[in-house]
């Protein structure tokens, strides 16, 4: 188990570098120049020339990405050309934010699919089933974008409960609403699996002995059934929460809230080579650690995965 | 004292799409207490229906029990409340399938498995019931229990996964133990075994076993009494030696020319003519007449009914049961 661990750790310098590479040349090919957003329309085609040479703009690709590895290695991972803060700096503001919109909405949305998925599954064929499925069908054709704002306008607006939009103290408050609606969404693929899973499970010969032994209905269904449709629904799961984690750009664009996918986004705009570049990097680990942990979770799932 | 298991014209149909499946209809036998029985058939012709409905576990919808009774100790079943009939299962009633490989929960341990019924039905604790399933897989013989007893079904073997099911529905002393093709699915030595083991195990705890099956070998090995069944219906019934001697049911004399014998040569292997009947569309009179060599008119147009001809046997079947068409005629 540690061994597996530790090769798995070792096999992501390989993908940082990769993904760093794909990145770096992605953004050198990318139009529209960094410098002319960073000055402005006034300025001198000297001045342009000479930030361009200080950024190291001028030199050839393969020069820039190293000088760049050779920085980033070091554990530096430079400063935004915008507002000269150090990228780590950033990161480490915005992650905390991203963290808790994704916690969030990741239990919201587990408990929510789960839920319904298990209840759908077992009664198969009944009125509610098909009710819930067309809502189902229904959330997963809204676009998160709309159902941002029908969150913002019913619930901050009409009803008042929650803050609109913004940041604010911090407070949990503020995260309602994004949550919610993220949650929402991300809930529905969530039900579909789970109820998929189910029906899948609740066919097999074992729930058959679950029942043949005497086991109540909820036995069998949650503690026979459940657990082996974790099996399937435990990937899903992991990727759900790595999507999340890397940020919402969407949602966190929507309701103003200042994490790791509007940062992102806002240095794309602004061709802020260093921010993106720390943003994909960061990203990456995230994944990385990420899809590790849903590995150690499926392999408790499923007794029949073992590590070696 | 009651019989221990009495079933009385019961009827177990299943309402698909393409119709009504006669599945079991109208079937009547008995079990008397620490009996084998031993239940033949071939696929489909209504044997694991009628164990499900016994233990109140046909799939519903599409399947349902619409007529008859089925009395356990004197109680009916089909009456009995759905917390009542879990205390039933398991307990007094225990199956186990046919299928080793696929009927345990692959993501518990065995002995988590076994233990969950002795704590459901013996209200023990979860560390005792533990060290009782320990018992249990030694008692079925699976060597090495203590480790066992800690390891997934996908970690043993096919004959040693039936062990395991064997040790789960022994767990609770049950009354009746229904075995639904204990041994297809297992190897001719391990078969043997397996079919050992039961056999001993029913000496030393006394309970009654319904042997389902379609092979007749199995039967002649274990049972005392047999009931052939054939689409839907109780077509034979007798002791296992006068069966064997001389068949009444042109069905049961059928199954047994076509077993291959070693010890007489034989060319060609014989065979029962024709298909079973389609379960949504039976033949008209007797179920059996479209394959049957004796078919004569009254054949295709009355159904014939079980009829005692004394000595415990019983058959349906117009040519060979005399007695019932003086009442036609």
């Amino acid at each position: 188990m540690t061994a597996y661990i530790v090769r798995r750790l070792a096999l992501m310098v390989p993908l940082l570098v990769g993904v760093s590479l794909v990145t770096f040349t992605l953004l050198y090919l990318v139009p529209g120049d960094p410098v002319q957003s960073l000055v402005g329309e006034r300025a001198t085609p000297q001045m342009v020339e000479s930030i361009r040479r200080e950024l190291g703009l001028d030199l050839p690709l393969h020069l820039r990405y190293g000088r760049w590895l050779a920085r980033t290695v070091r554990g530096d991972l430079g400063r935004s050309w915008a507002t000269h803060r150090p990228v780590m700096v950033s990161l480490i503001d915005r992650f905390p934010i991203t963290l808790k919109l994704s916690v969030l909405a990741f239990a919201l949305s587990t408990l929510l699919g789960v839920t319904v998925g298990v209840a759908t599954a077992v009664r198969e064929e009944a009125g509610g089933d098909h009710l819930a499925r067309w809502a189902l069908l229904g959330g997963q054709s809204v676009p998160i974008i709309y159902l941002c704002l029908v969150f913002m306008y019913v619930f901050g607006v009409w009803l008042r409960l929650t803050p609109v939009s913004g940041l604010g103290d911090g407070s949990i408050r503020y995260f309602l609403l994004p949550a919610g609606a993220l949650g929402l969404y991300t809930s529905v693929y969530k039900a579909r699996m789970t109820r998929s899973a189910m029906l899948e499970v609740l066919r097999q010969d074992y729930i058959r002995t679950a029942r043949a032994k005497g086991l109540s209905e909820r036995v069998v269904i949650y503690r026979h059934a459940l657990k082996n449709a974790m099996v399937t629904v435990v990937t899903v799961l992991g990727a759900g929460l790595s999507a999340l984690l890397v940020g919402s750009v969407l949602t966190e664009t929507v309701f103003g809230l200042p994490g790791i996918g509007k940062l992102q986004i806002d240095g794309v705009y602004a061709r802020d080579f260093p921010v993106v570049m720390g943003c994909f990097l960061f990203q990456a680990v995230v994944l990385s650690f990420t899809n590790l942990a849903m590995d150690m979770a499926y392999a408790w799932a499923n007794p029949r995965i073992r590590f070696d | 004292m009651s019989r221990l298991l009495e079933l009385d014209k019961l009827k177990t149909y299943f309402y698909t799409e393409e119709g009504v499946v006669l599945a079991v209809d109208g079937v009547s036998f008995h079990i008397e207490r620490g009996e084998t029985l031993g239940v033949v058939g071939e696929s489909g012709c209504g044997k694991s229906v009628t164990a499900l409905s016994i233990l109140r576990l046909v799939p519903n919808p599409p399947g349902r029990i619409i007529g008859g009774d089925i009395l356990f100790e004197g109680q009916s079943i089909l009456r009995k409340t759905e917390a009542q009939m879990r205390d039933l299962r398991g307990n007094d009633i225990a199956m186990i399938f046919q299928e080793p490989m696929t009927s345990l929960n692959p993501v518990y341990t065995c002995g988590e498995q076994i233990a969950e019924a002795i704590e459901l039905h013996q209200g023990l604790r979860k560390r005792e019931a533990l060290e009782k399933a320990v018992d249990m897989l030694k008692l079925v013989g699976i060597p090495g229990p203590e480790r066992r007893v800690r390891e997934y079904p996908h970690q043993l073997s096919g004959g040693m996964r039936q062990r395991v099911m064997i040790a789960m529905a022994l767990s609770c002393n049950p009354k009746l133990l229904m075995a639904d093709e204990p041994t297809t699915a297992l190897d001719v030595t391990i078969q043997a075994q397996i079919l050992e083991l039961m056999k001993d195990l029913k000496q030393e705890l006394g309970m009654a076993i319904m042997l389902i099956t379609h092979d007749l070998g199995v039967i002649a090995e274990m049972a005392k009494r047999v009931v052939v069944m054939y689409a839907g219906k109780v077509v034979e019934e007798a002791d296992v030696a006068g069966l064997f001697r001389k068949p009444l049911h042109p069905y049961t004399e059928g199954l047994l020319s076509s077993i291959p014998r070693l010890n007489r040569p034989q060319g060609r292997l014989h065979v029962i003519t024709g298909q079973v009947p389609n379960p949504v569309n039976l033949p008209p009179g007797c179920r059996f007449h479209p394959r049957c060599p004796y078919t004569e008119d009254i054949c295709l147009q009355r159904e014939p009914e079980l009829v005692d001809t004394g000595g415990g046997r019983l058959v349906s079947c117009w040519v060979r049961a005399g007695g019932s068409r003086a009442e036609v005629a």
